[in-house]
């Protein structure tokens, strides 16, 4: 008799581990979420300021500081070096936003992979306190 | 001819005796040094000019200039300021504050930055900036660190109030076609306008001299060959639990210690911090860039003892294995100043590195353990 209350009271405390453990992950897959979202914000606040800054050079370019020498050879250098800006220039925003996104999804992931590590020791711990009766013949 | 040959044979001897003591077996711990408080400097190359700003800005109470070679403009790899600390990124260190100079903020913002982590108490208030004396150079043909960076560096220190007066700022007056990245000497290393290994480049114009008697005012002319000696020391006992390799510091720094600075001297020395930059560590040069450099030459006649701390390459494996590991890394052993080994406060006071340093020239000076 005594073996079965046990069985039965070690098999509500598993239940009741094993919810305490699935409302944990919830909470994980809520604050991954979050920084996720907060990512998103901040990928799309940073693709704001690129659009404003290449506006804003663009339109800077367009008004000569002071009159053009028309097609020799420091003209065509001026258009190089100008062109390998905007290449460098080009190349540092799509590195940005590639990081800011990396770092948004791998905060995720480090949340989510914490999380799975840990409820995997809660579930092993739960399994642990759980005396099931040995297989008979 | 003999005499120049016995010189070189004991330089080699010191470096061959120095680079053993990096190696496996710890080094002795750092001791404390007749050093005078108040004239404290620091100066560095690129990653280490970038940290060099760093740690004038955040310690400007104590730190009396800087010398900032083809480096520098604090927080221009700050993304984010918050009040868990600040969000650097590896890309922007790469892109606006070295190739992409155009994607800067105006300098204000960088000011901004400065007033907003002193006023939480991060670092020193930035009054103290201004009392300081400060050199800053970039060569003409640097293909690594834009010289437009350098420039805002400089506006910068104007925009914290350091008058004209005490900016140094070299640019294009140097001989020949101009330096590459590198700290610049009279005569060692590769030629003026190159952008190698070991980053230290012949353009027949003693930087050291230059960044010194800016700092410290006019010298005494530097030794032929210095007479001091190199003290290697352990660097580990400066991070919380030893962590150097996860942190960017290599287990041993150096020190220069002149005659006339050793125990019982008769006058309190200076200290000078010199900050190596990427790929220059001991860790990749040996002993080139601590002895070579041309800075223990001034400090040998000066009295400045000389720290040389360093850094080291961090790997995915010298970290925690979480999914952002690998944007944390410093494959290149340069100093933090974009925020690896996810230091959120690489830049202020508490920053790892930072307050590595900063314990070395407690000890130094006798105000630290």
């Amino acid at each position: 008799m005594n073996g079965t209350t046990d069985i039965f009271g070690n098999g509500m405390k598993y239940l009741f581990d094993v919810a305490a453990i699935e409302l944990r992950n919830m909470e994980a897959l809520g604050q991954a979420q979050q920084k996720l979202v907060e990512g998103w914000s901040l990928l799309a606040q940073r693709q704001a300021e690129i659009a404003q800054g290449t506006l804003r050079r663009s339109f800077d370019q367009q008004v000569p500081k002071e009159p053009t020498v028309g097609f020799g050879p420091a003209a065509l250098i001026d258009q190089i070096d100008g062109l390998k800006t905007a290449i460098l220039e080009s190349q540092a925003n799509s590195n940005i936003l590639t990081e800011l996104a990396a770092r948004s999804s791998g905060e995720a992931m480090t949340i989510l992979q914490s999380r799975l590590l840990a409820a995997l020791d809660e579930f092993k711990a739960a399994l642990g306190q759980v005396a099931l009766p040995s297989p008979t013949k | 001819m003999i005499a120049r040959s016995v010189r070189r044979r004991a330089a080699a001897l010191l470096l061959a005796s120095a680079c053993a003591a990096g190696g496996a077996q710890a080094a002795a711990p750092l001791g404390r040094f007749p050093v005078d408080p108040q004239q404290v400097s620091v100066s560095g190359i690129s990653s280490g000019a970038f940290m060099a700003n760093q740690l004038h800005v955040a310690h400007s109470a104590d730190i009396m200039g800087a010398g900032i070679v083809a480096g520098g403009l604090y927080g221009c790899a700050v993304d984010k300021l918050s009040d868990q600390g600040v969000m650097g990124l590896a890309s922007l260190a790469t892109g606006p504050c070295m190739s992409a100079p155009g994607l800067l903020k105006p300098v204000d913002t960088y000011a901004r930055l400065v007033s907003d982590l002193a006023a939480k108490g991060w670092i020193d208030p930035p009054s103290n900036v201004a009392q300081a004396r400060v050199y800053l150079f970039t060569g003409k043909a640097d293909a690594v660190v834009n010289p437009k960076t350098v420039e805002l560096a400089t506006s910068l220190y104007r925009a914290l109030g350091v008058p004209a007066a005490q900016v140094t700022f070299r640019d294009q007056d140097l001989p020949g076609a101009g330096a590459g990245h590198s700290w610049v000497t009279k005569a060692f290393g590769n030629a003026c306008s190159a952008n190698a290994s070991p980053y230290i480049n012949r353009c027949d114009y003693d930087q050291a001299g230059d960044v010194l008697q800016t700092i410290y005012g006019t010298l005494r002319p530097p030794a032929a060959s210095p007479g001091g000696r190199i003290v290697p020391f352990d660097q580990k006992e400066f991070v919380a639990g030893g962590a150097t390799a996860a942190n960017g510091l290599w287990d041993t720094g150096y020190l220069y210690v002149p005659k006339a600075c050793e125990a019982g001297a008769a006058q309190p020395c200076r200290l000078a911090i010199v900050l190596h930059g990427c790929l220059q560590s001991a860790e990749t040069l040996g002993g080139e860039f601590y002895t070579r450099i041309g800075v223990n030459e001034w400090a040998d006649t000066n009295g400045i003892v000389v720290l040389y701390p360093q850094a080291h390459a961090v790997s995915v494996s010298d970290l925690p294995p979480t999914p952002l590991a690998p944007m944390n890394i410093n494959p290149n052993g340069c100093w933090n100043w974009w925020g690896y080994s996810s230091d959120t406060q690489f830049l202020t006071k508490q920053g790892v590195q930072i307050s590595a340093i900063w314990s070395m020239v407690q000890r130094l000076t006798g105000r630290g353990n």
